[in-house]
């Protein structure tokens, strides 16, 4: 019987019409993902209508596609401008970045992928074997376990600061401001608009991470593009202006297996928490890029290179954020709870092919879902095969003079952020977000605690007032659960110890 | 310690200390006389109070940290950056506007060669990056958003 | 032969996703011309409203001529999409999909420069009946069970409801304010969230729509107490309505398509007429049936019947609670 139906998955999964979609998916998600604004989720919602007319196996192929290669395309930005194409990628935006910056963009991205490839197939194959036991843990997460969770991510801010813990404890708490814009979610009033009706629905993730990491970075980029046009210029940076790349070599800028294997630790680091995270129905993939990054740091032998082009930094982040895919589907495969965005996506997408999401998914439509669960590993290798041959071409394109490129990008971002959610006021607010992100990179305040603190609050908000309204308002009952007394020790002994550790290293 | 005072004054994160302060407190103000009403449990104004009294004991942190002699340096560029962010902000909306007018491909158009103009010298010398990029690109992403994703936008009078 | 199936399907999807991106030409016969109409809902994508609302564009362009597409605008908290549509041009070719959180309760509660009046039905693709249910291993099992749990126990039962005063919300505020009971509201983030609640043991009950339960309820994986609905949900034939259990609390919530009320008569007579056309059609029925929508069209005049009859009922819940004046 399972033989049978694994024979009838593999001849689906396998025919040259689904690996074609694959394929084709792949592409456009890497092409969307790099795209500042658009994510895989935009596209995925807009080729839905494709369940209509595709067999389930390739469509389920063609957005499948699109979902890992958006993954993985938004990191192509984030290294290549400092400007991260998806929420997800925010966090590999941080090193990645620097690393460009110190000419090494293709082991950046290289590395980017490698990881973002081990943490994905990883998050696959807990979600083929294990999505029942995890999803069962992830159902005893209640408001309780969240709040907790949330607690243990905004401590790992002080890893994000790098010396400059009172600056970051200010952006986090920004950040929380920021996410309280707008309706209230347990009372429903309105606070915190300034009388502005347009932001009565708070500030979307979107266009704030987008305007705050990567408008506010092209903004500094223009002023830079803009003075070397003024100044008078020299000799030497009129022959650069000539050719269309700047003094890039590419044969210094390989990865090498040493390199590679120096950052497995933190892929590994990356995968885990992705997973589990992943798991978790709300929490996100730029969350867990950014616990994944912060304890990377925490646990790796050069904590210091964080934030200077680490290509560890890059491999953590990347794989949390890309170990999230496959796990977001646990909720969504064990019970019908769809987790994430994506999650909900995909559950649309079965809703509209005649399958419900749930436990009996499997059963009712064995060969289907076998095929899918085939197409989520293999994908993989196609994503890999195909960046491999798109990175080099992107690397190119990150070192076009800046004042060509920089025009496109902005203009790319704009129209992403919009399309994102078709809403004007995203515009307005990425716009702003980005005059403000200026602001703050001139006065040296860190801006990943603030996208922190923006992400991690709604949850932990919701979560804390859920909790005390079951708990009748007792704040013992924060301490009912042993998962989140757990992480509360968790966390104590790491502060602790780290503290002890950073003492006696210097 | 009259001294040590004014070596505060002069550097760059008293100012961002007290900015910090500042916003916390008025926060708090607004909490306490402000008009917000009460929720179930906690209410709405619990996190937004955390994070005020957290931008307050930052604020002073970096007051301490200044007062210690460390303090960041001011900033490079600050007018040409923060002028060229005003800039974008304006030619962002302004492109936003022109697209309800002359349609997304045109506006975008217009964009992308005006600020090429901007930031090269000579731009009539190296058409190929001020004039035949730009048409490229807009051709592209009019393809992308009108033609593919056929975002919501009002259709100008051109394309 | 599978191979051959496959193929064809996927020469279908090209030609879909060409048609995607160029109007079909059979659009010059409609007096709506050959533009794209835009179904614009107040949501975030992926959910019953977006599934519904795919539902008629998948299946309306061959009776109404352009093709339609769904377009989905959560800013705002959905208010967004309601500016949006209300700006548009008055050809009926921006209509909003929408239950009555939206339109009817934000037209009460939100600072907003429009009136219930300035929206006419097109149609309505059906009603939701609201549903509380539970965990299969909970002490509450029926409505009597949790009323009479709830009068010895006030405020003690955890009930999981989406964003305050929305369409699984207020049958709960209506049924508390009727019967004098009081349960413990916990607002959830949406109805994926509440269940994992329920599911989790964190909360005692929840409210969601039947199409999100019944394949659970149906294998005993969920208990379904009762809806808020004159008569039985289709989708859930052994879940009774409060009325029947003694308990006059009826408040369903409908996905309607609207259009404002600038739109000429005639052009909503056409977009009326050719999407119930198309809603009646073999293929539309098909897909109703496998995404389990619950589609039962009623024309603009019975649609507008109930809509008015909405706009008064949730003033009346609100002006009850003190919420407006």
């Amino acid at each position: 019987m399972f033989l049978d139906a694994f024979a009838d998955a593999l001849l689906l999964a396998f025919s040259p019409e689904v690996i074609f979609f694959v394929a084709i998916g792949i592409a456009m998600g890497i092409t969307l993902g790099a795209i500042p604004g658009l994510s895989g989720d935009m596209a995925i919602a807009i080729l839905l209508p494709v369940v209509f007319v595709l067999e389930p196996a390739a469509a389920l192929g063609l957005l499948t596609g699109i979902y890992k290669g958006g993954m993985f395309g938004g990191s192509i930005s984030a290294i290549s401008f400092g400007v991260p194409g998806t929420p997800g990628s925010a966090a590999t935006a941080i090193d990645g970045y620097q690393a460009k910056l110190n000419g090494t963009p293709n082991k950046a991205l290289n590395t980017a992928l490698y990881s973002s490839v081990i943490g994905d197939s990883t998050s696959d194959l807990v979600l083929i074997f294990l999505a029942l036991p995890l999803a069962i843990v992830a159902l005893t997460f209640g408001p309780v376990e969240f709040f907790a969770l949330y607690a243990f991510s905004l401590l790992l801010i002080s890893a994000l600061t790098k010396g400059k813990v009172a600056k970051g404890v200010a952006m986090a708490a920004l950040g929380i401001l920021l996410a309280m814009i707008g309706r209230d979610p347990v009372g429903g009033s309105v606070r915190l608009t300034f009388g502005i009706p347009e932001l009565a629905g708070g500030l979307a993730l979107i266009p704030v991470l987008v305007g705050i990491f990567a408008v506010s970075e092209l903004i500094i980029q223009l002023g830079r593009a803009w003075l070397e046009r003024a100044q008078r210029i020299t000799a030497e940076t009129e022959k650069r202006a000539e050719s269309l790349l700047g003094d890039y070599d590419p044969a210094k800028d390989k990865l090498t297996f040493a390199e590679f294997r120096a950052t497995w630790k933190a892929t590994s680091i990356g995968t885990t928490m992705g997973t589990l995270v992943g798991a978790l129905p709300g929490a996100g993939s730029s969350l867990a890029a950014f616990i994944s990054y912060g304890l990377a740091q925490r646990f790796s032998r050069k904590p210091d290179e964080f934030g200077k082009g680490s290509l560890e930094g890059v491999a953590a982040a990347e794989a949390g954020n890309s170990a999230t895919s496959g796990s977001t589907l646990i909720p969504l495969f064990a019970f019908g709870i769809p987790g994430s965005a994506t999650a909900a996506l995909f559950g649309a997408a079965f809703i509209l092919m005649g399958m419900t999401p749930g436990p009996r998914l499997i059963y009712d439509h064995t060969d289907v879902i076998y095929a899918l669960f085939l197409i989520l590993i293999y994908a993989n290798l196609i994503n890999l095969v195909l960046s491999h041959f798109l990175l080099p071409l992107y690397s190119k394109i990150a070192m076009i003079q800046s004042r060509i490129l920089l025009p496109i990008v902005c203009v790319l971002a704009i129209l992403g952020t919009f399309a994102a959610g078709n809403s004007v006021i995203d515009v307005y607010v990425l716009l702003f977000a980005g005059l403000f992100g200026v602001v703050l990179r001139l006065y040296s305040f860190p801006l990943a605690p603030l996208i922190l603190g923006f992400i991690v609050a709604p949850g932990a908000e919701r979560a804390l007032r859920q909790a005390l309204l079951i708990g009748r308002g007792e704040w013992t009952s924060l301490l009912s659960s042993p998962i989140a007394i757990g992480l509360y020790a968790t966390a104590a002994i790491m502060i602790i110890t780290f503290t002890f550790i950073l003492r006696e290293r210097k | 310690m009259k001294s040590t005072l004014t070596a505060m004054l002069s550097r760059q994160d008293f100012y961002t200390g007290l900015v910090t302060i500042l916003v916390g407190v008025i926060g708090l103000l607004d909490i306490a006389y402000g008009n917000w009403r009460p929720g179930p449990g906690i209410g709405p104004h619990a996190f937004p109070q955390l994070a005020y009294i957290a931008l307050v004991i930052a604020g002073l942190v970096i007051w301490i940290d200044v007062a210690r002699g460390k303090s960041d340096e001011r900033p490079d560029y600050l007018r040409v950056t923060l002028s060229t962010g005003v800039a974008l902000v304006a030619i962002g909306m302004g492109m936003f506007w022109l697209a309800g007018k002359l349609g997304l491909g045109v506006s975008v158009l217009i964009t992308l060669i005006g600020t090429s103009f901007l930031l090269t010298r000579d731009p009539l010398k190296h058409w190929q990056s001020t004039i035949l990029v730009p048409v490229i690109a807009s051709i592209v992403i009019w393809i992308l958003f009108v033609w593919l994703i056929n975002i919501p936008l009002p259709r100008g009078l051109l394309i | 032969m599978f191979l051959s199936k496959l193929k064809l399907k996927a020469t279908a999807a090209t030609a879909a996703a060409a048609m995607m991106a160029i109007a079909p030409t059979l659009g010059a016969a409609s007096p709506l011309g050959s533009d794209p109409l835009r179904l614009v809902i107040p949501f975030g994508p992926g959910g019953g409203s977006d599934i519904t609302a795919r539902v008629l564009s998948a299946t309306a362009p061959e009776f109404c001529g352009p093709r339609i597409d769904v377009v989905s605008m959560s800013g705002a908290a959905g208010l967004e999409a309601v500016n949006f549509v209300r700006n548009a041009e008055p050809n009926g070719h921006t209509l909003l999909v929408s239950d009555y959180g939206p339109i009817v309760t934000s037209g009460y509660i939100d600072d907003v420069d429009w009136s219930h009046d300035d929206w006419q039905p097109v149609m309505n693709f059906t009603e939701w009946q609201p549903t509380v249910y539970t965990r299969p291993d909970h002490h509450i099992q029926t409505i009597d069970d949790w009323m009479a749990y709830a009068e010895e126990n006030p405020d003690t039962v955890t009930f999981g409801h989406a964003s305050p005063l929305g369409i699984v919300h207020l049958p709960l505020i209506l049924l508390e304010e009727t019967t004098g009971i009081q349960n413990v509201h916990v607002p959830t983030s949406g109805g994926g969230e509440t269940r994992s609640l329920v599911m989790g043991g964190h909360i005692d009950l929840g409210m969601t729509l039947p199409a999100s339960i019944a394949p659970e309820v149906a294998s005993g994986e969920l208990t379904a107490l009762g809806v808020f609905s004159e008569e039985r949900a289709s989708q859930l034939p052994d879940t009774p309505t409060f009325r029947e259990s003694g308990y006059d609390v009826v408040l369903p919530a409908w996905l309607m398509i609207f259009a404002t009320t600038d739109v000429p008569a005639e052009t909503v007579e056409f977009l009326q007429d050719c999407f119930m056309e198309a809603l009646e059609s073999p293929t539309a029925q098909a897909m109703n049936d496998r995404v389990n929508a619950g589609i039962e069209p009623l024309n603009s005049e019975d649609a507008t019947t109930l809509y008015q009859n909405t706009v008064a009922s949730i003033g009346n819940i609100l002006r009850d609670i003190g919420e407006i004046e």
